[in-house]
């Protein structure tokens, strides 16, 4: 499984997370909720390691890592074990759709070549983007990267895949595309972190849901219980805020 | 007076045999210079403690002080102070020295700007499926920089041949110092400059195709971003 214990986080004076412990077993879906600021998208990022959290605890399977001695070597294994999956996509505008998803099994996983291209070619299929393989970033639309950027995180098999609002970049239109995908990952049973506006489906997808405001989790439960009955005035607020 | 056209057609050989230095001198300043100015750049964006400050003083300097200057400092005013050595350095060498170090911090900062024109969400992504700084600089990021600095780059090889012009005066025998001697032999000065300005606006117009022929490449290789 993987847990996090006592997370702290500050930027200058700005303590952004504050304690922050989360256990979350492998195959659960965790849903993060909560308003701008909360430090959402600063807690996905310090369990990728893209920022370095400045105390606490992590634990991903049987490796634990106390984050005031985190080394190099440390840090390059969470990244390759934890996937991210960005708002904003960020595909690599210099690499094909193909390339996009080889990429990290060639350079980082050592896989040969011929190999990574049948992987990713599975891969492509699963996201239903199996013709763009050729394309460039530039000419697919914001569903259609944001597709390629999971089958990016997913094809390096990591213990954990995190989404920092998968969806909020997209066109209405195209923000179905990818809950459904996510969805379907759910019931393969791929462990995910999803910070996401959508609570209807957070409330769908997740097994459990947290509620996050000024960089604690306030609430935690099962997804239907926050969302539909929340013991926490804040998180009610919140929601009922979303209603109208 | 008018122009002595066959003064012209009989100087021209002449010219294009020393235009071989001035080629010579400009491809390896070229290419000494954006050797540099990758490892430049790539140590100015990534913020390398102490070599980041030195070649900002490096850029700044090489930037704001007239080539000529530079020139006539290393050759007539170092290079002298070493004389001792074993080590003799030819003007064509010393120009070869001063044109490349000034190019290279004239081609560190397009580099730079254009590496830091690159959204910082592509280091990001490739940080986080697991590869290292270097490999993200030189995989995702410097490509694309590549491509975003490939007009400044041209003008920066464009203007190293042009200031080649210059390294006549420490003494290299190149195409200036040709139609100096040749002008002044017929009171020629005309028809021996029109000379000059015809080979080097010949060998900047080659340049100007192979930057047309480096981008189209670079719109496929890269791919079009809109
Ligand atoms: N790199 C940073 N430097 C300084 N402040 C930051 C940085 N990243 C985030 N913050 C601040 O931390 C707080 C939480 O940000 P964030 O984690 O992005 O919140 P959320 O994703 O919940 O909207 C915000 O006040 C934001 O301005
Ligand atoms: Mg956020």
């Amino acid at each position: 499984m993987i847990r996090l214990k006592n997370i702290y986080k500050a930027f200058g004076s700005l303590e952004v997370i504050k304690d922050i412990s989360l256990d979350i077993n492998y195959g659960d879906v965790v849903s993060i909720i909560g308003p701008s600021g909360a430090g959402k998208s600063t807690l996905l990022r310090c369990i990728n390691c893209l920022e370095i959290a400045d105390q606490g605890e992590m634990q991903i399977g049987d490796y634990h890592i106390n984050i005031n001695k985190m080394t190099k070597s440390d840090i390059q294994w969470i990244r390759r074990n934890t996937g991210m999956v960005f708002q904003g996509f960020y595909l690599f505008n210099n690499k094909t759709v193909l390339q996009n998803i080889t990429e990290g099994l060639i350079v980082v996983k050592k896989v040969k070549k011929n190999e990574a291209k049948k992987k990713a070619l599975k891969m492509l299929e699963q996201v239903d983007l199996l013709e763009k393989k050729d394309c460039y970033p530039s000419s697919l639309s914001g569903g259609q990267q944001q597709r390629v950027a999971i089958g990016r995180a997913l094809i390096l098999e990591p213990k954990i895949l995190l989404f920092d609002e998968p969806t909020s970049a997209l066109d209405p239109e195209l923000v179905n595309e990818v809950l459904v995908l996510i969805k379907k990952l759910a019931g393969q049973n791929q462990t995910m972190l999803i910070v996401t506006h959508e609570i209807n489906f957070a409330k769908n997808v997740s097994d459990r849901v947290c509620f996050m405001d000024q960089g604690t989790i306030i609430e935690e439960g099962p997804a239907i219980e926050v969302i539909n009955n929340p013991k926490n005035k804040r998180t009610q607020q919140f929601l009922d805020a979303l209603k109208h | 007076m008018s122009l002595d056209f066959k003064f012209i057609v009989r100087l021209i050989p002449i010219m294009l045999k020393y235009s071989t230095v001035t080629i010579k001198l400009s491809l390896f300043a070229i290419l000494l210079g954006f050797t540099l100015s990758f490892f430049i750049a790539i140590v100015v964006y990534a913020k390398v403690p102490v070599l980041n400050k030195f070649f900002k003083v490096y850029i700044s300097f090489f930037r704001g002080t007239p080539l000529m200057a530079q020139l006539f400092c290393f050759y007539f005013g170092i290079l002298p102070m070493f004389s001792r050595l074993v080590l003799k350095v030819s003007s064509f060498q010393a120009a070869l020295i001063i044109l490349s170090l000034a190019s290279s911090a004239y081609m560190a900062e397009s580099l730079r700007a254009a590496i830091s024109s690159i959204h910082k969400g592509q280091m990001e992504a490739a940080q986080s499926i697991g590869m290292t700084y270097v490999q993200a600089m030189f995989r995702i990021i410097l490509p694309q920089a590549i491509k975003v600095a490939t007009p400044t780059l041209f003008s920066s090889f464009i203007n190293i041949i042009k200031d080649t012009s210059l390294v006549f005066a420490i003494g290299v025998k190149e195409m200036m110092a040709t139609a100096q001697l040749e002008g002044a032999s017929g009171y020629r000065y005309l028809e021996a400059y029109i000379c000059v300005l015809l080979v080097y606006w010949g060998i900047t117009s080659l340049m100007g195709f192979f930057q047309r022929k480096i981008e189209i490449r670079l719109g496929q290789l890269v791919g079009e971003t809109n």
